[in-house]
Order: structure tokens, then C-alpha cells, then sequence
């Protein structure tokens, strides 16, 4: 019977692809060249951005750093910390918002620094950002998640914007397409840059309205699927529970090949890893959404976390070579992660992107809180391995404000 | 034309697009599918490496692209069943079968409707193995898995494929009689 199973697949046909050789060719020649200039124009505007930019946080850095450094005489190797990390920033940190760092953690410890916080509170809302990493938006802020694809459109970012409330939906992504340049920052255009955006609320129910120029029948899947995850994104960040998808003012938008768009948003689980732009800046991104067996439990994402993303090379493993992870236990809706005892961090940064990594893949799950072990840290950015670490709001915080 | 592409078509693009064809079975689908898969490739060939099988580096790329579509698509369908319940027996897949297909025999066009309901793992061991008569290395180096990993998923594959076309018998005979 398998034998007879095995020889009728063998009779099924070769079925021939109708398009021609040269009709192919010319296809991968447009796709490739078309995505080749959006590189090339996005990189010939980076030499006139990075300088401007680099000046502006160096402004804003200095604002920061010019008090601590006239008010600790006494202790030149912190100030010279201070001023060696301040050269280390990268061109996009005025973007960034507020995190701790080791430095924070020694300003705290010294009796000069803590009288000043307690005037000023300086220390906890100090902001001071990692030299490749972009922290997550912590909870409690104003703030929408708007996604940008990379230069090749191989990986979509999600980034969080802290945005001011007493503005409308449309004129927050306004704000964001303007002030965000997000070819300086290594990305491409966003793939609803020319879409109209808005929500309308009935019943307390938030629905996101999307109404896109022109047909999408002709995306290609890879497309397709960075619109689809864009305007998801966006709409779960901003409690929307539908998406009412427009072209041209006419209700209904066509995903290339997949069909109508659906209005509905449902839960996804997928893999966070980091992705790395052409300016050197770290993010955190959203790998393959999982179905089946392999999205059922945290341990099993966290496992490919740190095998990588085999459907694409541009996401980079979160969880690094020197750290595994033990066991993960669920105790209502506190995970406890548990780091074995060889494993090390190779720095604070590192230590940053896991653990940020691994707290926002949790709360797919529905966790609201994690406890790392054996991290080999007190405390890591605002993280303290006392107590159970509140997870964050959403990925790769952006203040468009400094 | 591109040496690189030339070459690459005329040595693999019938097995590149068969493959595609089988795993989303949908020829408008593959076709856009394998040009993606052509773009990846004239990208990355720089960092071919020629340890590696040139034919089943092709084939990787090719089950990555078609597995990135498959779990958007696979997901946007099972949500829209769940979603319309009493749509789920009359289901039938609207794509149109190919004419290749159409000219077949019963029950070979029988065994492509039910390799549809294997699993995908098994439908990848299916397609390598007995269509494109991939050897057992081969399939696990396309598919990035261990020799056993592939003799065991062969194995279910084909006890699944043999249930599932039992079904489809017994089905069709219900409606005889």
C-alpha cells in the first residue's frame, strides 16, 4: 500500500510556469532595481543628515551632562565616564528615551548625586541611551507603534513613538513622517507613508481606518505582508479592535496574492530578535509569526530566539551564544526565567537586548511580569533583579520631543 | 541577461518552480513566488559558498520564501473557518487546478488533494522525495534537517498520505451510493 501511495506521487505532473525566461528576468530587474534606489537615495541624503543630527544630540547631550560634571569635583574617573560614553553616543540617540545605565546606578550611590535627585528627581527620568540599542517604551507612556522596513525591505522594525495626546491620530503620524527621518536612522519609507490614517470610536470601541491611494492587487507577497504588519501593529497599539481597510475612499484593500484585507485583529506569536541597521543601531524586531506546536509555550519561542530566524538572515539571534537559558516557570502571570549557571552577558547592552527581548515575546503569552535568575547582574537599564520586572510597553522607544 | 541568471534558470528553474507549485499549489502564486526566490538568490550568490550542493542552496531559499507565504496565508484561511464554522464543511478551495492536474487520472489528482492536508513538514519530505526524487541527503540538506529527521517525517508522511486518500475513497464512495 505505501508502495503504491510513493508511485502515485511520482505520477503527479510537472506543472510548467507560463511566464517566459526574459518576462522573468525582467521582473527580478525592476524588483531589484527599484528596491536598489530607494538604498541609493536613502543613503546619499545620510551625509547630510548624520552631521546635523550628530551636532543636535551632542546639544542635548551636553545639557544633560554639563551639571553632573560641575557638580562632582571630587571624582574625576566618573566624570571621564560620563564625558568617554557621551563620545559614544550614536547619531540617533537624541531618539531615544529615557533608560538607567551603570552610570545612573553610581550617581545614585554617590551622596552628592542623591541630594540633587531628591531635588530634582534627575536620576529617574535621566536620559541616557545605550551606544547601539534602542530600550523599549516603558508602560504607561503615550504612545503608537509605527513600522519601518530596512533599507531592502527583507525585516519590518516596530517602533514606539511617545506621542502627545492631546493630538489627534493623524496629526500624530503626521508628526512621526516629519520629524522621524527615517533614512538617516538606516530604514526604508513606511509602508503606509501614503496611506490615510484615523480612527473612529463607537461605543467605547476603537476601530483603525486605513485608506490606501491606490489598489494593493499588485503587491508581492513580501509586500503584502510588511502593509498587513504595519497597520496590525499599529492598531494593536493603539487598543484599536478593527481595521477598516479603504482604497481610494471605497471600503475593502486587496493584499496582493493573499486576498482582502480582514478587519479583524487577532492575537500573533512570533520570536523577537534583533535586527541591525547600516548606521550600526540595534532593534529589536518581529520574527516569522509561529502557528502550531512551536507557538504553544514560551520556552519553545525562546528556544528559536536563540537559534535565529531560518526564514530570514536579517533577524539576529536575541538570545546570545554565551547565555541559555534553563528553565522558564509560569506562576500566574509572572514568568520566571532562569538563566544556567555558565551563562554571561557579555555586557550591559547585551544583557539589555535579551532581557527586553524575552519580556516582550512573554506578554504574547498574556505574562505581565518576569524574574530573571542567574543574569549576573544587580540590575540592568531600569531593571532590577530584585523583584518581578513589570514588562515593557512595546519595542524601541522613540521620543520625537528631543 | 545576467550569466548568473541564465545559468540558474536554465540548470534549475523547472525544479525551483515545481517545488513552489507543490508546497503553496497555486501556479499564479509560484510565479511571483520564484521571482522573489531569484532576487534572493542574485543577492546572496556573492556569498554562495561552493562546499554547500548549488541545487539545494537554490532549493532553501526556495521552501524559505514558500514557507514565509504559507504561514501568513495558512493562518489568514484557518482564522476565517474558525471565524465562519458553518462555512467549514462546504470549504472548497477556489484556487483553480492546473491543467496538468486536471488531465490526470483520479486518483492521481486524489493523492494532490490530500497531500494538501499533510502536515507541512510532511509535505516537504513529500514533494522532494517522491516528486522531485530528491535522495534522502538532499532533502535534508534543502530542508536543514538531520538524515533521520527526514527518514522519520518520510515515514509518517506517507502513513498520513495513505489515511488521508482512504478517506477521500470512502468519501467518493458515499456519494455513489
Amino acid at each position: 500500500m505505501s508502495e503504491k501511495t510513493k508511485s502515485l506521487l511520482s505520477k503527479l505532473p510537472d506543472v510548467k510556469d507560463h511566464q517566459s525566461k526574459e518576462m522573468i528576468y525582467q521582473q527580478v530587474q525592476n524588483k531589484m532595481k527599484e528596491r536598489g534606489n530607494n538604498m541609493k537615495k536613502s543613503k546619499k541624503r545620510l551625509t547630510w543628515v548624520i552631521p546635523s543630527f550628530a551636532t543636535g544630540a551632542v546639544v542635548v547631550l551636553s545639557l544633560f551632562l554639563l551639571p553632573g560634571v560641575f557638580d562632582q569635583p571630587d571624582d574625576q574617573s566618573e566624570s571621564a565616564l560620563t564625558e568617554s560614553s557621551a563620545d559614544s553616543q550614536p547619531s540617533n540617540e537624541s531618539a531615544t528615551t529615557a533608560t538607567l545605565d551603570e552610570e545612573g546606578k553610581k550617581i545614585v550611590e554617590d551622596p552628592i548625586g542623591k541630594a540633587e535627585d531628591n531635588n530634582a528627581g534627575f536620576v529617574a527620568e535621566e536620559v541616557v541611551a545605550f551606544e547601539h540599542y534602542t530600550p523599549a517604551m516603558q508602560p504607561g507612556t503615550n504612545s503608537l507603534v509605527f513600522s519601518f522596513p530596512d533599507q531592502e525591505s527583507l525585516a519590518l522594525i516596530p517602533l514606539t513613538f511617545q506621542v502627545d495626546s492631546k493630538q489627534t491620530l493623524p496629526e500624530q503620524i503626521q508628526e512621526i513622517l516629519s520629524s522621524f527621518d527615517a533614512n538617516a536612522n538606516g530604514f526604508g519609507q513606511s509602508p503606509l507613508a501614503d496611506a490615510s490614517i484615523d480612527v473612529e470610536t463607537l461605543n467605547g470601541s476603537k476601530t483603525l481606518v486605513v485608506d490606501f491611494p491606490t489598489p494593493g492587487d499588485s503587491l508581492s507577497s513580501n509586500e503584502s505582508i510588511l502593509v498587513r504588519n504595519t497597520t496590525l501593529w499599529l492598531a494593536d497599539s493603539i487598543d484599536a479592535e478593527n481595521i477598516n481597510w479603504k482604497t481610494n475612499g471605497e471600503d475593502g484593500y486587496m493584499l496582493g496574492n493573499f486576498g482582502p484585507a480582514e478587519q479583524s485583529i487577532e492575537e500573533e506569536v512570533a520570536p523577537y530578535f534583533l535586527f541591525e541597521t547600516e548606521t550600526d543601531s540595534r532593534y529589536l524586531a518581529k520574527g516569522s509569526v509561529l502557528y502550531g506546536e512551536s507557538a504553544t509555550d514560551l520556552e519553545s519561542v525562546l528556544s528559536l530566539m536563540k537559534d535565529g530566524d531560518s526564514q530570514n538572515s536579517a533577524y539576529i539571534p536575541s538570545i546570545p551564544e554565551g547565555v541559555s537559558i534553563d528553565s522558564v516557570e509560569k506562576r500566574d502571570d509572572l514568568a520566571v526565567v532562569t538563566f544556567t549557571e555558565d551563562s554571561t552577558f557579555t555586557s550591559e547592552e547585551e544583557a539589555m537586548e535579551t532581557l527586553e527581548a524575552i519580556m516582550l515575546t512573554a506578554a504574547q503569552f498574556g505574562y505581565n511580569k518576569v524574574s530573571f535568575l542567574n543574569t549576573g547582574f544587580e540590575k540592568v537599564g531600569p531593571y532590577s533583579f530584585y523583584e518581578a520586572i513589570e514588562i515593557p510597553q512595546s519595542p524601541n522607544a522613540i521620543s520625537l520631543s528631543e | 541577461m545576467n550569466e548568473t541568471f541564465d545559468r540558474l534558470y536554465n540548470d534549475y528553474h523547472a525544479t525551483l518552480f515545481q517545488f513552489l507549485f507543490y508546497m503553496v499549489k497555486n501556479r499564479a502564486v509560484a510565479e511571483e513566488l520564484v521571482q522573489e526566490v531569484y532576487i534572493k538568490v542574485l543577492r546572496s550568490y556573492h556569498s554562495y559558498e561552493e562546499r554547500s550542493n548549488e541545487k539545494t542552496w537554490l532549493l532553501t531559499i526556495a521552501r524559505n520564501v514558500a514557507i514565509d507565504y504559507l504561514r501568513t496565508h495558512n493562518r489568514r484561511s484557518s482564522r476565517w473557518l474558525s471565524k465562519f464554522e458553518f462555512n467549514k464543511q462546504n470549504a472548497k478551495d477556489a484556487t483553480p487546478l492546473p491543467e496538468e492536474i486536471v488531465m490526470q487520472k483520479e486518483e492521481v489528482q486524489a493523492i494532490y488533494h490530500s497531500l494538501k492536508n499533510c502536515t507541512l513538514d510532511q509535505q516537504q519530505v513529500l514533494i522532494l522525495r517522491y516528486i522531485q526524487e530528491f535522495t534522502v541527503n538532499e532533502t535534508a540538506e534543502v530542508l536543514e534537517w538531520s538524515v533521520s529527521k527526514v527518514k522519520t517525517t518520510q515515514h509518517r508522511a506517507i502513513k498520513a498520505l495513505r489515511e488521508l486518500l482512504d478517506d477521500h475513497t470512502k468519501t467518493n464512495l458515499k456519494g455513489v451510493l
